[in-house]
């Protein structure tokens, strides 16, 4: 350890493997995956995210989102991802694949959100509308939807404006103390719309070969831990 | 085994004096203390407004620039690059150029990087505060900032290696070694993560792999890096003996160099399952090097505890080496298969960083820096002061870490009992995520002192003498003839 080459090179030869290892090894064999064919739905996975949901993925980052929820479901049997009904199977690298960037998150302050979709009804005409709704007034302001949450509110994301000839479609309809003086309404700005969207295109649901979707018995899941699945029935 | 202050023996004739090296740090000391000084108090200020939004998440919500998505990564970008990168490139640089008997070389490029390392967090903060930031946590800087971090990092570092090739000692303390690591792991992390993100870069979970190999890296190798120099150079000081051992330190130093790098994974995690196996594995071996490093520190320490956390700075030094052994074990454990599977995605990964970053290098360069300032300006700063910074940093990062420490076990065991909805679960663990924000109020108050005391210096309001310090002036202990 005299010699200052040695040091300088022994140093570069141990950072330059875990390099390789970590980095170049995972990305030559991951870096020309293809999407995959899938058997149930006749259509690739995972799909190209709708201009508008992709917008959505860069409110998510630019807000943040990914410092208090998490994008990744742990298989059955480690952890309770599963049986807390955040997926009905785990997530593996063929779920990110079109992520740009992939915000799995360290730290679970909020529910996680692989399949905030398939919880807001993504797709389904009865219950999506009512879902997206519900999810706006939770953006708005978390505690008129849950008056325990510790979300950060995104008034900042909507606008207060006076009510037209008629109250827009999506104004938020909101009680109480949340409401806006009379003749005044509150309706999403685009980001915030682009935002559901987003929210709407997390499925991790399609049965892969290395994640198979095993439909568990109903006895075994508990309640589902994120609160606005559970409400749906309220939402007017 | 008294050592403490006598020369060594194995000195050559014509050294470099202590004090003729720190003469030679007096351009570049107030810039860098005075900046890091700066991004501390920013940083502490923003995670501690962070803090408090999650008491009551309807505050302040009306601005996008003071969402809590914002606050939290721009506070920790503050912290951990404005500060403790920035305290820990120049501290380090001291260690070094003690331990090569060199003067500073090419101060210039010093501040050169310095000033360019500051534009580099001012312009990332700011821009992570604005909505740029990249959703990759540790990189969350814009790439044009963190370009800049690594320029910086570069300048800086290369006058540390060349100071290190122009050394007079012959076969340096091996608290060199460490801080030559800590110095190249900014550039080269850095260097490879913003080429990785660049063009058709990387895609898929390969980004998060790349990520966690940066912040991995950046942790445990750079910042890491840098405070086990500081602590292998002070540790055996402020004890009054020499390190123990020589070859310790090498198992401890080329162990954290080859496996550390490895540990980026956790069993569960969306890799392929070989990736997941390997960053496991290097977790494991990695304890090679923190177990090699802590027997070395006890054998250094053991029977003259008591001296080391008698006095300013022994206690800080003492209490990140203690913080290092800790995070390290702490970190190792949860890996494991039954803890992981109880506090991943909990608080006790904000545990782990706090007690890290928060608890090893801030506590070592906090602990040194009012040494630097005083040793490089000759200037002494109010003890009173230099005394209440320490105490308050000390019980504010204690209590910051172990709160989210417990937090994260409250959380996982509340979650993986299956009972209970989420935000209640989370409700529970929140008692003891409260006590970091009282602890983050203990951090910058303490660190408001240090601004006070540091600021009397700038304003030569400071008594000005050569502070006559025969115990840091003197060079370190050593065991007689000096073995290789």
């Amino acid at each position: 350890m005299r010699s200052t080459p040695v040091i300088f090179l022994g140093i570069l030869v141990g950072l330059a493997a875990s390099w390789w290892g970590i980095v170049v090894a995972p990305a030559l064999q991951l870096g020309a995956a293809p999407t995959v064919l899938s058997k149930e739905t006749g259509q690739h996975y995972p799909p190209n995210r709708p201009g508008l949901a992709q917008q959505g993925a860069e409110v998510y980052r630019s807000e943040g989102c990914n410092v208090c929820h998490s994008q990744v479901v742990r298989p059955a049997g480690f952890g309770h991802d599963i049986l807390r009904g955040w997926g009905a199977r785990r997530t593996v690298a063929q779920d990110y694949l079109r992520d740009q960037p992939v915000m799995l998150g360290s730290v679970r302050v909020g529910p996680d959100l692989s399949n905030m979709g398939i919880r807001m009804g993504a797709g389904d005409t009865n219950i999506q509308p009512a879902m997206v709704a519900h999810q706006l007034k939770h953006l708005y302001h978390p505690r008129t939807v849950m008056p325990t949450s510790v979300m950060p509110a995104y008034p900042y994301l909507f606008v207060r404006q006076p009510v037209g000839a008629a109250p827009s479609p999506d104004a938020l309809k909101l009680e109480g103390a949340f409401a806006p003086e009379a003749g005044m309404e509150v309706v999403p700005t685009p980001a915030a719309r682009a935002l559901m969207a987003y929210l709407l295109s997390l499925r991790s649901t399609v049965s892969l070969k290395e994640a198979p979707v095993i439909l568990p018995s109903t006895n075994d899941v508990k309640q589902a831990t994120n609160a606005a699945p559970a409400q749906v029935a309220s939402v007017p | 085994m008294s050592l403490s202050a006598a020369p060594s023996s194995s000195a050559p004739s014509g050294a470099i004096t202590p004090a003729e090296v720190d003469a030679s740090f007096r351009p570049v000391s107030l810039f860098f203390a005075g900046k890091s000084t700066f991004w501390l108090v920013v940083g502490a200020l923003v995670s501690l407004i962070a803090s408090v939004k999650l008491h009551g998440p309807g505050m302040m919500s009306g601005s996008a620039w003071l969402t809590y998505g914002r606050l939290t990564p721009a506070g920790w970008n503050a912290l951990v690059y404005g500060f403790a990168a920035q305290a820990g490139m120049v501290l380090g640089l001291w260690v070094l150029a003690r331990a090569a008997g060199q003067r500073l070389q090419a101060p210039i490029l010093v501040l050169a990087g310095g000033v360019v390392w500051n534009l580099g967090v001012l312009a990332g903060t700011v821009g992570i505060l604005a909505g740029y930031s990249t959703g990759r946590e540790w990189l969350e800087m814009p790439a044009p900032a963190m370009a800049m971090l690594v320029v910086g990092a570069g300048l800086i570092g290369t006058c540390g290696w060349l100071t290190y090739a122009a050394r007079t000692e012959p076969d340096p303390y091996p608290s060199a070694w460490f801080i030559l690591l800590g110095l190249l792991s900014f550039v080269w992390f850095g260097t490879v993560a913003l080429l990785s993100y660049s063009g058709a870069g990387a895609t898929g979970v390969v980004q998060v792999l790349v990520q966690r190999w940066y912040a991995g890296g950046v942790l445990k190798l750079g910042l890491g890096g840098l405070a086990l120099g500081v602590l292998h150079h002070f540790l055996p000081l402020v004890a009054g003996r020499p390190l123990a051992s020589r070859q310790l330190a090498l198992v401890g130093f080329w162990a954290l160099v080859f496996f550390a790098p490895w540990a980026v994974t956790g069993h569960g995690d969306p890799f392929p399952r070989w990736v997941v196996s390997v960053g496991i594995a290097g977790q494991m071996l990695a304890a090679i090097g923190w177990l090699a490093i802590a027997l070395n520190w006890w054998k250094t320490v053991e029977g003259s505890g008591s001296r080391v956390f008698s006095a300013l700075p022994g206690r800080l030094i003492g209490a990140a080496a203690l913080a290092y052994v800790v995070a390290s074990a702490l970190g190792f454990l949860v890996t494991l298969r039954g803890p992981a599977s109880v506090v991943r995605f909990t608080w006790m990964h904000s545990g782990l960083e706090w007690l890290f970053v928060g608890g090893v290098a801030m506590l070592a360069f906090l602990g040194t820096l009012p040494l630097f300032v005083e040793q490089t300006t000759g200037r002494r700063l109010a003890p009173a002061l230099v005394g209440a910074h320490a105490w308050l940093s000390l019980v504010g990062l204690a209590v910051v870490a172990l709160a989210f420490v417990f937090a994260g076990i409250a959380q996982g065991l509340g979650l993986s009992s299956g009972e209970g909805a989420f935000v209640d679960v989370l409700r529970k663990s929140m008692h003891f995520v409260r006590l970091s924000s009282l602890g983050l109020t203990f951090f910058l108050l303490g660190q408001l002192v240090w601004l006070v005391a540091l600021v009397s210096v700038f304003r030569g309001l400071a008594v000005e003498a050569v502070v006559t310090v025969k115990d840091w002036a003197a060079p370190l202990p050593t065991k007689g003839a000096v073995r290789s």
